[in-house]
């Protein structure tokens, strides 16, 4: 066997090398649907499989997803975010005083809030990125105190009353919806996801993210610029951060700074159940858009069926672990 | 009672591929010094460990005072008396000195679980004193220097009441002044009747410490013999004086113009002031001893550490590396000795490892030509005979010296002037080996010139047309191909200058 092969991989190839890569979790999923959906039935109420339920479903996990797609990147790297949470609320409330502080039902307006809390988070995750890279500060310490900070940033900033008396126009990420179904905010996380599978399989920048995770010495080694692309990932996931809290707070019409507490952790698991790697080099966009569905599906679903929120939890974490464990069985054989 | 406090007999260790110990012979007696010495992969340290619990032997037979043991593992050797001091010491640097030497054995109050302090504190000293080191037992460890680390570690083998005591290279990390002070202390211990296996590449402190010296080379047992009786030509000539049987196929090419040229390098600490050039068509040699500074110069000249003084010259202009990426610009790659860790992603796939260094080259617009990616990989794959089922294969199902081809592959897809191969053969099989000789003549017959590092003679004396040895982190000497022998690198590597061989 000297010789490789040539040939572009055929579509039956592609379909076959999609479905061994996500087909476990694709399983999981459609277990989770039937189990609901049988439940559903059993106990009489609404059948849980509806056109409605899945844009009410993507809907509820529109903020997590985008969130997800910059963290994806960032466990990729071998490193964490731990600060997406307090990113939620400081990118809604730097969006809502920005919007309120220029005022009128405009355009104008709305953009400038936008602009101004990415600019934040671009800005934030920079500081994080630096102290990462530059000095060296392990990710779960630098994220941790730069979560601190920016939850409290976000308090100072409203002195803890949420900003309202918003602008119609303000709800536009988290209320409008596209030809009377789909809701913008889904629209924002597919666009957001695609764009986050092209770079990270199809750019120089992606395949540097998982080289150096992979091996982030081999990668010095090889020449990547591991610093830059390390202060990029933080940098684009606390964008992402803020893109969420934006559309978030245009959901509850308020810059609220009390949200997203815990968040970071909803996010985590999407990408670990995902099939990320929390070592990094290992992991796929694709992967943790359908973590992030059978989390919601769970969520969801188990609403659907009656449960209260605090027995959601404990089922929550149970299948967190049973889905790492079976990962990890997955990989060792 | 057998004269002897240890015998090693027969002992044999097989590592997958290779058999690392053959025919292991060691014995020592009660306040003796005996020295082990051999070359880098000589076995010397497999046999250490091996005694120490840290491995087991596959055949072979250990005596303790005349009776035959085995040893289980490193706490097992303790109990039996036998204690290892490794050139890593194995000391918590927050505990204090006290804490350290009854690390998990500390004197209770009673049968209460509270340590008893005072006690702890006077048997500390007790032990110390004993070897004469004047020391704070409530010092942190890490407020203590090196060459008083050592002597800790020393004193944590007395508390065991260690009747064998292996220092591995203790000497290393010692200024002149230090050394004394361990010399004394090992007469100090002699006189106690300890025994000492003495690990060292300075041949000169064998003749001032040693009683005897066993030889190893290439995992054989070669001779013991009482120190007063051998010169150091006698040892470096056991240690080398195997048989050139392996082929090269080195080919020779006309030396053409300088291409690189490195003045004064410093790196402190590591090395200093190294000066050679390279020449198109030339294969140069570096070698020397383990942590001789040969790996660090080459990770400086590419950049992958800083250095602290002297010059890089590339086609007679002076360069300015300050990171991999800078070198890799400049023309200059490096084939590191660790594969894993250091040259290939395992986890990525062949194609992706390849095209690693010089992706930029592929990407049109945003995005990576993935049509071109493939075909430069197969193209790659052809040239070097890759043995992978598919340009997909994630790199760690390949081979070693499969590996290495793809680790080639990608530094001759970043067209590169220059080439350094640290340990390109390590963990390679005779076949690969050869494979990876013939492209090295490929290469140079292009026009690159290559710095080859490496530990093994016969390979460094087949492939090279010059030869620079490394003693201590300074140019011991360079030697041509025509007057280079294993003995006359070896003088070199242990410290004897040109002048003095002549």
């Amino acid at each position: 066997m000297v010789t490789a092969t040539n040939e572009t991989p055929s579509s039956s190839a592609a379909t076959g090398q999609f479905l061994r890569i996500y087909g476990f979790l694709l399983i999981a999923l459609a277990i989770e649907c039937a189990v609901f959906e049988g439940i559903a039935r059993y106990q009489g109420i609404r059948p849980f499989l509806s056109v409605d339920n899945l844009i009410l479903i993507l809907n509820q996990s529109a903020i997590y997803g985008v969130v997800s797609v910059g963290m994806t990147f960032v466990i990729l790297t071998g490193g964490i975010d731990l600060s997406v949470g307090s990113m939620i609320a400081f990118g809604g409330v730097v969006g809502a005083l920005v919007t309120r502080a220029v005022g009128g039902d405009s355009a104008w307006a709305l953009a400038s809030g936008w602009f101004a809390a990415m600019a934040a988070g671009f800005a934030t995750g920079c500081v994080s990125g630096l102290f990462i890279t530059r000095f060296k500060i392990p990710p779960f310490i630098a994220t941790l105190a730069i979560m601190s900070s920016m939850r409290g940033a976000g308090y100072l900033l409203v002195q803890g009353t949420p900003v309202s008396d918003l602008p119609a126009n303000y709800i536009f990420l988290g209320r409008y919806t596209i030809a009377g179904h789909v809701p913008v905010g889904v629209v924002v996380m597919l666009i957001v996801f695609i764009a986050g599978g092209i770079l990270l399989n199809t750019t120089r920048f992606g395949r540097e993210v998982r080289a150096i995770g992979g091996g982030e010495e081999s990668a010095r080694l090889s020449g990547v610029p591991v610093n830059r692309v390390k202060l990029a990932v933080y940098c684009m996931s606390s964008v992402l951060s803020v893109l969420g809290g934006l559309m978030l707070s245009s959901k509850l019409r308020s810059g609220d700074p009390t949200v997203g507490v815990g968040d970071e952790l909803q996010v985590i698991a999407a990408v670990v159940m995902g099939g990320t790697s929390l070592t990094g080099g290992r992991g796929t966009i694709m992967g943790t858009f359908i973590g992030l569905l059978i989390i919601a599906v769970l969520a969801t679903g188990l609403t659907w069926i009656g449960m209260e929120s605090f027995g959601q939890q404990v089922i929550l974490g149970v299948v967190i672990l049973a889905a790492v464990l079976l990962d990890q069985f997955k990989g060792s054989s | 009672m057998s004269e002897y406090v240890l015998e090693m007999k027969d002992i044999v260790k097989r590592f997958p591929g290779v058999v690392a110990v053959k025919n292991g012979q060691l014995n020592l007696r009660p306040g003796e010094v005996h020295c082990l010495v051999g070359e880098n992969g000589a076995g010397k340290s497999t046999l250490m460990k091996i005694l120490s619990g840290a491995q087991p032997a596959d055949s072979g037979e250990i005596l303790l005072s005349g009776e035959s043991i085995s040893i289980h593992n490193p706490h097992h050797a303790q109990q039996l008396g036998i204690s290892m001091i490794y050139q890593e010491f194995n000391l918590s640097p927050f505990l204090s000195v006290a804490e350290n030497i009854f690390l998990g054995r500390e004197p209770r109050l009673g049968k209460t679980p509270f340590i008893n302090w005072s006690k702890m504190y006077q048997d500390a000293r007790e032990i110390l004193g004993r070897i004469r080191v004047n020391l704070d037992v409530r010092k942190p460890v890490n407020e203590c220097s090196v060459a008083q680390q050592q002597m800790i570690e020393i004193g944590k083998a007395l508390s065991f009441n260690s009747k064998i005591i292996v220092m591995d290279e203790p000497s290393a990390t010692l200024t002149d002044h230090e050394l004394d002070a361990l010399f004394a202390l090992i007469r100090e211990l002699k006189e106690q009747g300890i025994g000492m296996i003495y690990i060292s590449h300075r041949l000169e402190e064998i003749f001032t410490i040693g009683d005897r010296v066993t030889v190893m080379r290439d995992g054989e047992y070669i001779a013991t013999k009482p120190v007063a009786e051998v010169t150091r030509e006698d040892i470096i000539k056991m240690m080398v004086g195997r048989e050139l049987t392996h082929e090269f196929p080195k080919e020779l090419f006309e030396r053409g113009e300088e291409r690189l040229r490195v003045e004064g390098l410093t790196r402190t600490g590591a090395f200093q002031d190294v000066s050679f050039s390279l020449h198109r068509g030339e294969i140069v040699g570096l070698t020397g001893l383990v942590g001789a500074g040969r790996t660090e110069v080459a990770r400086a000249i590419f950049g992958a550490d800083r250095i602290d003084g002297g010059q890089i010259v590339l086609d007679g202009k002076n360069i300015c590396v300050r990171s991999p990426q800078d070198a890799i610009h400049h023309g200059i790659g490096l084939l590191t000795e660790d594969r894993k860790n250091q040259g290939l992603i395992l986890g990525m796939t062949v194609r992706e490892n390849t095209t690693l260094a010089n992706l930029a080259s592929l990407v049109r617009g945003l995005f990576v030509n993935r049509k071109r990616e493939r075909l430069v990989t197969i193209s790659y794959v052809r040239d070097l005979q890759i043995k992978t089922p598919s340009i997909e294969q994630t790199a760690q199902n390949l081979s070693g010296g499969n590996q290495q081809k793809v680790v080639l592959a990608k530094w001759l897809f970043t067209e590169s002037k220059v080439l350094i191969f640290d340990e390109p053969t390590r963990g390679i099989d005779v076949g690969a080996k050869v494979e990876i000789y013939r492209l090295m003549n490929d290469l140079v017959r292009k026009g690159v010139c290559i710095l080859m590092i490496s530990s093994e003679l016969p390979e460094v004396l087949g492939m090279c047309d010059r030869i620079l040895v490394m003693h201590e982190g300074h140019l011991g000497g360079e030697l041509s191909r025509d007057e280079a022998t294993q003995e006359r690198i070896m003088q070199l590597a242990t410290g004897e200058t040109l002048a003095a061989m002549a």
